[in-house]
């Protein structure tokens, strides 16, 4: 009988509060395109890099803006099974990952009054603008 | 050897996370004698919280190969391949996600989801890179080799073409199926395309006409299709069988009865078996050749969906309704990835010792 061969470690899992993609692995170092890397940078791409970095802050502060702009607003959480629920947004991370929210009201009429930490369960909601991928042709509709 | 006795006696198991230390090291079998290989410990990978119902894996990259996972989550994944380690999530699908692939060197991958889209990401970052609307629930997605053309199929009975240099262009349309489409793929170099669907056909398509080429009709709906490139070989699952067919001419190979209703299978790069499994929870090994069942492993708690080899061939993965993957050993006994092989012997002892720190680490974790 072939025996079975024991394993040294069990594959690593999700880490619960980011997507992933760590960007300090040799493969994201090596393939991402991005020109912000000091190392990577030279002179020839210096101007495109100042723009892509006024860029990336142009929408940093944007995301910023939407989701401050968003505080103590009613929203609205779609969960499984058709659930709906309405919230006041407190905050959210930055993969649009997690999220604080109070004073719940399902369609029930119940209602929780304390801040409760949404992870991962809402099917979808409105309200919150989502960060889009970079992109430079953009940063021309922007003040 | 008296030390380990001890150590398995005082340690308790469980089945998915440690098997039992090897007595007699697969080398001393027999020479040339098949044996049936009833244990082995399976890398479960968790994460997924819903069945898992397609996986891919890519080619042989300078970083290794990749495995993406499809999931009713909505959240397909990016693994590792050899280890099965988490690299990422691919989020923004509002739906259930059918199909996922990857290109040939994991730099993109793409997803087909319920919410009526089908997606571009870069795998390297992680980002969407594009957001292909469509009219229904998407099955099935596949890149040509050098990924500028995207295939899907779905609900909506219709194959897409889109030229991803160009995707705000509208996608070339193929129709006649008059069913739901669940499995579409390029194949002989990209000049043809090969669909399933729930209208239990097989079609083969010219790419350059758009025309129906061959249409292969079955008593019962598909489960699974596989293209293996080198040879040319399909791969087919429908009931209880596991049937192979030459991809260009459609003609039959042959065809291979497994004990319960298969629901997906693989056929090893160097074609010398072939694994399947489907509604008994269980993985199936075959022999091409002689078509014998050679290995069969329990491990999951539910139907097995979908079930790959890694592209070196060393291991296969399956997907199942439990929401996990595992990642199986072809040749068990063998030293590769995360299985570490264990000889009885001086220069083993330290191995020994860290295995053995591992285990007990682990179930002190627990």
């Amino acid at each position: 009988m072939a025996t079975p061969v024991p394993v040294l470690r069990l594959p690593k899992g999700p880490d619960p509060n980011s997507r992933g993609f760590d960007p300090n692995s040799p493969r994201f170092i090596a393939l991402c395109r991005t020109s912000i890397s000091s190392s990577a940078a030279s002179d020839t791409d210096s101007e495109q890099l100042q723009k892509e970095q006024h860029a990336r802050s142009v929408l940093r502060e944007g995301f910023l803006r939407c989701l401050l702009s968003m505080t103590n607003k009613k929203v609205q959480f779609q969960m499984y099974e058709n659930v709906k629920v309405e919230a006041t947004f407190g905050a959210s991370d930055i993969d649009v990952l997690n999220f604080q929210s109070g004073n719940f009201l399902g369609s029930g009429g119940g209602c929780w009054a304390y801040s409760y930490l949404i992870r991962r369960s809402p099917v979808s909601f409105s309200g919150l603008m989502q960060p889009r991928p970079l992109n430079l042709n953009s940063l021309k509709h922007l003040n | 050897q008296q030390q380990l006795t001890a150590i398995q006696r005082n340690i308790t198991y469980k089945a998915s996370l440690i098997s039992c230390f090897p007595s007699t090291p697969a080398n001393r079998l027999p020479a040339g004698r098949r044996t049936m290989a009833m244990r082995q410990t399976p890398l479960t990978c968790s994460g997924h919280t819903r069945p898992v119902v397609d996986l891919a894996f890519s080619g042989i990259t300078p970083y290794g190969y990749f495995l993406i996972s499809a999931c009713k989550d909505g959240k397909p994944m990016l693994r590792q391949g050899d280890t099965g380690d988490w690299i990422g999530t691919f989020l923004g699908h509002k739906g259930a996600v059918w199909g996922a692939t990857l290109n040939t060197d994991a730099t993109k991958a793409a997803t087909a989801a319920a919410d009526f889209t089908a997606k571009v990401w870069d795998a390297v970052s992680g980002d969407e890179v594009l957001s292909l609307a469509h009219k229904h629930i998407v099955k099935t997605v596949s890149f040509t080799q050098d990924s500028n053309c995207l295939l899907t199929g779905g609900n909506d009975k219709l194959l897409r073409i889109y030229d991803l240099s160009s995707p705000e262009a509208a996608p070339q349309e193929i129709s006649g199926h008059t069913s739901a489409i669940k499995k579409a793929l390029w194949c002989n170099n990209d000049q043809q395309i090969l669909s399933a669907a729930d209208d239990k056909t097989i079609r083969l398509w010219d790419r350059s006409s758009m025309q129906e080429v061959k249409t292969l009709t079955f008593d019962t709906s598909v489960s699974s299709m596989e293209y293996v490139a080198d040879g040319q070989i399909l791969v087919i699952t429908y009931g209880k069988t596991i049937a192979f067919y030459n991809a260009l001419s459609l003609e039959m190979i042959k065809t291979v009865e497994a004990p319960a209703p298969i629901n997906s299978a693989s056929l090893h790069p160097e074609k010398d078996f072939f694994v399947a499994g489907g509604d008994d929870f269980k993985l199936y090994k075959f022999d091409y050749s002689t078509k014998e069942e050679l290995e069969s492993y329990k491990g999951h708690f539910g139907p097995v969906h979908c079930v790959r080899f890694s592209p070196d061939g060393e291991l296969y993965a399956s997907g199942s309704e439990d929401g996990t993957l595992r990642l199986w050993q072809t040749a068990v006994g063998k030293t590769y990835g995360l299985w570490k092989c264990v000889l009885p012997g001086k220069s083993n002892s330290e191995l020994m010792t860290r295995v053995t720190v591992t285990l007990m680490t682990v179930m002190l974790n627990e």
